[in-house]
């Protein structure tokens, strides 16, 4: 049975996006009259959250419905977008299974959420409309992306948010100096590299299987597997997804743009930056699991860039200044984990991370813009401390992200994580260095958080109270700090360990979509921890994730004195540290300055000495000949009748010529 | 020829769109004497109701015929799908030509009868001209359309430039002409007969003294100065070099809804002409092997034709200052292009042929238009009397932007799929890349003509935004909208457009 309504769940964040943006004109239109009049764009917030709300209802209804064993998809009718003698190559259906519901559920839930938030968070702005135009428009994309049933229509939601994200990166393109609209170009650039990658990667899958929906793709790579034919190609093209994967998900070596795309107002960070858009290129993996199945190389490529992005963006992370900055290459790092669950074959830990890490991470990110609107636009950490007395709602919350974050026992980031490094140890072997690495990680990510939560809302005031006022954020921010909140406590509930005797409710909900990747990549034998190993990882994992949080919560809880000395030691390190380990400097200076150089080469020497002269030399060549000729044309029909003869005559010639 | 009163009967019923033209063409004339009304569109209306009964009646006829044997009226029309697809397509052109007499701003409108009346004069010749295999009435039917043609040219007989434009018109013409009959005559002498299936020997037919085939072996060079004459004849029509030198000239000269007709409708008549004069001729299955043989000699004399037409048309059309004159090259050159297809000497060329023309009315019927509402505005014809007009009238400039892109033969517009298909059908791998070097010629031609359409647009937009305003022309607006539209949409679904082509190349065995 087909469910066409499946259709509206992105159709209704599209129509909001629409309106808004009839709305943005018709307020531009008012402001050319009058420049103070404001124009109906305060219609605009209201009707783009309701619709994404109305988005997270039927998603809901989507979601209840194949709740039951006998049912586990929906699938609306296939639009045929790319008929090829009459068959249907490239035909895109809408599909809610277990995966996407889940993913569908996160988007419009935490995305509903946003939005209320951005009501509060962006008014008053001149662009009012505008930025709620691009956010449902963003979410409308987010949503194909999901809910296609083929790789196409993927890829269009794929280019569509990354559309958005640059919009939304780029969205104060003229305030700062210009850095939102340079980090937009460099969100977009990096995305491109990605995307490349993407396509190629979609082309070998469809020379390869001749299909491009998920399911034939899948079914081709579970024959493949049933008639061990060989795998080559489709672990290329599994790399080139991935490498489309690096870059929406900024995994190195293209993880650069995100903490750039700080730039963009602080919903856009929450919503785009940290719990949906960076997270597609984990879904684009889980959902084509068999494949990646099929290519143990490839998985373990994906874990080593996972752990190691995991680890460079969570030592960057200890030093920023820009409290937005923190929660990017955390952001980062947290992917990075996801990635290094998705290598070691762990689809179900992947999605537990990225569902949980929406939480906690919107959460994280809607707090520090709480904080920054309180603090009237202050980034800089050095420059807060001591907030908590003048924001205790936002405080309270943040405190809940931020142990769910680190990792704290039996919030929800606890559960997760250490799903994610159970996995990685149960595999051993070479496996153990990764597990090593995350929980390196871990600690890294103890450490950071605290000291964010310490900078911020502890210590000495490092600001002119007096002078600054900073305020509580009004309900309509706050409300939906306080719903992620529990979310981020309570989320864990998802997916507890076996060992608390309990069912795994995600593990028990994506069977229908991982079993054909497991039974690829582990047959009948999944690597598994004895109960003891994992009680003691899990008491493992708590000890270092409480360890380092005190330890990064004291040393500066005082004040600056702590960073401060860092600086003063640490030199070389504080620097590379600063800078992401010198890769963003690297690209700046190695690839982006080969790169201009060889565009000035070729727009100089190349095309307008070469192309253009010899263009230009031609066309004037051309003129004189057609000057010639005009005056060829004098109006003298003796001329003319002459010409004629002469031309005739010599046609004669050429046709007698030919005859002989 | 004995006819029984029968055949008297069917014949004038397979002519009956023929006869409607001359019915209506003589209304027009008798009301314009009764009504005598200076000012008045109802006669051009009219003459488009005519113009449209006629092409029903063709449409009808369009369905009936399509077999391998045709019907013929009084022994000398043939009603085949080819004929039929010219007669419309001449319908059509004229229908807006008329429409456009009817907008023209610097039109005084007097014997405004007389106008309407020798345009549709003309189309009966055209009639008779594409729709013979008998060169006796190709040559009648030609003259028919040249004597309405030279009163069209000088219709505004007080100005010097028309009456000048007139004047040449009738010189070339006759000259043509002559040249035409007695390369025809030369063919009769040699063959006995003026029946192109006859002579091509598909045919029985009474009074043959030789066949083509005997005659090209014997005589090669009568038969080369016949052919050459005769094509002489076409090419003027078509004003394809180097008998085009009175196109530019006359084209300047003439009121603009005529030189639409004369670029239009006129050089699709020689064009229909010289397909069936080739089809019939060399190209039929049953024809003697040394007959095709030479149909591929004059292909090639064609592909030289055609390149240099091409060549002169476009450098020429680079310096002009006059938008008419320039679109007068324009039409030279795209003459050439047409003459790719032909040259082809297949099935596939001159299919491509006859689509590339109802690209070519799509895009110069709308081009022309333009220049009547701006040169009705302004009261000139130069670049530079455009400038900055884009912004005083943005619709029509806009349509005249995807016209000119048309006419360059660029995506998304139909010219580019025109252009495709000469090509297409040049690269036939049956010609063995034999007109490569014509293909290559085709497209550093279109290169060149991108300069001088594209600088109509920048004299258009890029320049200061004109002082004076001009009024607006709704329904001529309209009309170029609707065209502006159908060069992209016909782009996008150009199946049935193809197909109906194709269906209508109906002239041979193949």
């Amino acid at each position: 049975m087909e469910s066409n309504w499946l259709w509206l769940i992105p159709g209704l964040p599209f129509m909001g996006s629409v309106i808004c943006g009839a709305l943005h004109f018709l307020t531009l239109r008012a402001r050319e009259r009058n420049p103070e009049a404001k124009g109906p764009a305060a219609l605009a917030g209201p009707i783009a959250a309701g619709l994404v709300g109305l988005a997270f209802v039927l998603t809901t209804v989507a979601f209840s419905a194949i709740r039951g064993e006998d049912r586990t998809l929906l699938q609306s009718a296939p639009w045929n977008w790319i008929p090829v003698d009459g068959h249907t190559v490239a035909g895109v259906a809408m599909v809610v299974d277990r995966l996407s519901a889940a993913m569908g559920l996160v988007v419009t839930g935490v995305g509903f959420l946003i939005h209320v938030y951005a009501t509060g968070y962006m008014h008053g702005d001149r662009g009012y409309a505008k930025f709620f135009a691009y956010l449902n428009l963003f979410v409308a994309m987010m949503l194909v992306l999901i809910l296609s049933s083929s790789i196409v229509g993927t890829f269009v939601g794929w280019e569509g948010v990354g559309l958005c994200s640059y919009l939304l990166i780029g969205f104060w393109y003229d305030k700062q100096d210009g850095w939102p609209a340079e980090a937009g170009q460099k969100a977009f650039i990096m995305n491109r590299i990605g995307d490349a990658s993407f396509l190629l990667g979609m082309f070998l899958l469809f020379k390869n299987f001749g299909a491009f929906d998920y399911a034939s793709i899948n079914a081709a790579a579970e024959a493949t597997h049933a008639a061990g034919a060989s795998t080559g190609q489709l672990a290329l093209a599994a790399a080139l997804l991935f490498g489309g994967a690096c870059g929406k998900s900024a995994q190195l070596p293209l993880f650069t743009w995100l903490p750039d795309a700080m730039a963009g107002p602080t919903p856009v960070s929450a919503l785009i930056h940290a719990a949906t858009m960076v997270t597609s290129g984990i879904y684009l993996i889980i959902r084509l699991n068999p494949l990646y199945a099929l290519a143990p190389q490839v998985m373990y490529g994906v874990a080593v860039v996972g752990a190691l992005t995991a680890f460079i963006a969570g030592s960057s992370a200890l030093v920023q200044r820009d409290l937005k900055g923190v929660l990017a290459y955390s952001t980062v790092s947290q992917l990075g984990y996801m990635f290094l669950a998705l290598g070691s074959g762990a689809w179900v830990a992947a999605l537990f991370h990225v569902i949980t890490h929406a939480f906690f991470k919107a959460l994280l990110f809607l707090g520090a813009g709480s904080v920054i609107h309180g603090m009237h636009e202050e980034q800089d950490m050095h420059k807060m401390g001591g907030l908590r007395r003048y924001m205790p709602r936002t405080f309270i919350t943040f405190l809940a992200g931020a142990g769910a974050l680190s990792g704290l026992p039996l919030l929800s980031g606890f559960f997760s994580k250490d799903e994610i490094l159970g996995h990685t140890f149960a595999l051993g072997g070479t496996w153990y260095l990764l597990w090593l690495v995350g929980v390196g990680t871990a600690a890294l990510t103890a450490y950071y958080t605290w000291r964010m939560v310490a900078l911020t809302f502890f210590g000495p005031e490092r600001f002119d109270a007096k002078a600054l006022h900073p305020h509580e954020s009004p309900a309509v921010m706050t409300l939906p700090l306080v719903v992620l909140a529990l979310l981020a406590v309570a989320g864990g509930l998802l997916g507890l360990p076996h060992i608390f005797h309990v069912p795994h409710l995600l593990h028990h909900w994506l069977e229908p979509v991982t079993h054909a990747g497991d039974a690829i990549r582990f047959g009948e034998h999944a690597p598994h921890l004895a109960a003891g190993t994992e009680w003691m990882l899990l008491g493992f994992g708590a000890l270092i994730a409480l360890y380092f949080a005190d330890r990064g919560f004291h040393a500066h809880k005082s004040g600056l004195a702590a960073d401060e000395a860092f600086q003063a030691r640490g030199g070389a390190l504080a620097r590379t540290l600063n800078n992401a380990w010198g890769i963003d400097r690297f690209y700046t200076r190695g690839v982006v300055a080969t790169v201009k150089l060889a565009a000035v080469f070729i727009a100089v020497v190349i095309d307008q000495l070469g192309i253009d002269g010899a263009v230009n030399a031609l066309g004037r060549g051309a003129r004189r000949t057609g000057e010639s000729l005009r005056r060829f044309a004098d109006g003298s029909i003796a001329g003319y009748g002459l010409w004629m003869g002469a031309g005739a005559a010599v046609l004669v010639l050429v046709l007698t010529w030919m005859g002989v | 020829m004995f006819l029984t009163g029968d055949i008297h009967a069917k014949s004038l019923g397979l002519l009956a769109p023929e006869l409607v033209l001359v019915a209506v063409s003589l209304l027009i004339l008798v009301l314009d004497l009764v009504w005598k009304e200076r000012d008045s569109s109802r006669l051009g209306w009219i003459s488009i109701g005519g113009l449209a009964l006629t092409s029903f009646l063709l449409l009808l006829a369009f369905g009936r015929s399509g077999g391998p044997e045709h019907e013929t009226a009084f022994a000398l029309v043939t009603i085949d799908r080819f004929g039929i697809f010219f007669k419309l397509f001449t319908c059509a052109a004229l229908a807006v030509v008329i429409f456009f007499v009817m907008q023209d701003r610097r039109e005084r409108k007097s014997h405004i009868g007389e106008y309407y009346f020798l345009l549709l004069g003309a189309a009966i010749g055209i009639f008779f001209m594409v729709g013979t295999n008998n060169l006796l009435l190709l040559v009648l039917g030609l003259e028919l359309l040249s004597l309405a043609s030279y009163s069209l040219a000088g219709f505004h007989k007080a100005e010097r430039r028309s009456a000048e434009a007139a004047m040449k018109y009738v010189i070339f013409g006759g000259l043509s002409a002559g040249v035409m009959v007695y390369g025809i005559s030369l063919l009769y002498g040699l063959t006995g007969t003026l029946d192109l299936r006859v002579m091509a020997g598909v045919a029985q037919g009474e009074g043959v003294t030789r066949s083509l085939a005997q005659a090209i072996t014997e005589s090669p060079g009568a038969v080369a100065i016949a052919m050459v004459m005769i094509l002489g004849g076409f090419s003027y029509k078509m004003s394809v070099a180097p008998f085009h030198f009175w196109a530019p000239d006359v084209y300047e000269g003439a009121p603009t809804p005529v030189t639409t007709f004369l670029a239009v409708g006129s050089k699709a008549a020689g064009f229909g002409a010289l397909l069936r004069f080739l089809a019939v001729l060399f190209q039929d299955g049953g024809a003697a092997e040394a007959v095709r043989a030479y149909g591929l000699q004059v292909g090639s004399l064609l592909a030289l034709l055609a390149a240099v037409t091409m060549t002169i048309g476009n450098l020429a059309a680079m310096r002009q200052e006059s938008v008419k004159r320039m679109l007068a090259y324009s039409s030279v050159a795209h003459a050439g292009y047409l003459l790719v297809g032909v040259a082809a000497m297949t099935s596939e060329g001159f299919e491509a042929a006859m689509f590339y023309l109802v690209a070519y009315y799509l895009m110069n019927l709308g081009a022309f238009g333009v220049l009547l509402y701006f040169s009705g505005e302004t009261g000139e014809e130069t670049f530079d009397s455009l400038d900055g007009l884009g912004y005083k009238a943005p619709l029509i400039s806009v349509a005249m932007v995807v016209f000119l892109i048309s006419l360059t033969g660029l995506p998304p517009m139909i010219g580019f799929l025109g252009k495709w298909k000469l090509i297409q059908a040049a690269m036939d791998p049956a010609l063995d890349g034999r007109l490569l070097w014509l293909v290559i010629c085709l497209v550093l031609n279109s290169v060149v003509s991108l300069y001088y359409y594209l600088r109509v647009a920048k004299h258009l937009f890029l320049k200061q935004p004109a002082e004076r305003s001009v009024r607006p022309a709704p329904a001529l607006t309209g009309l170029l909208v609707v065209l502006a539209v159908l060069n992209v949409l016909l782009l996008a679904y150009a199946r049935p457009l193809v197909e109906w082509t194709s269906a209508s190349f109906d002239l041979i065995l193949r």
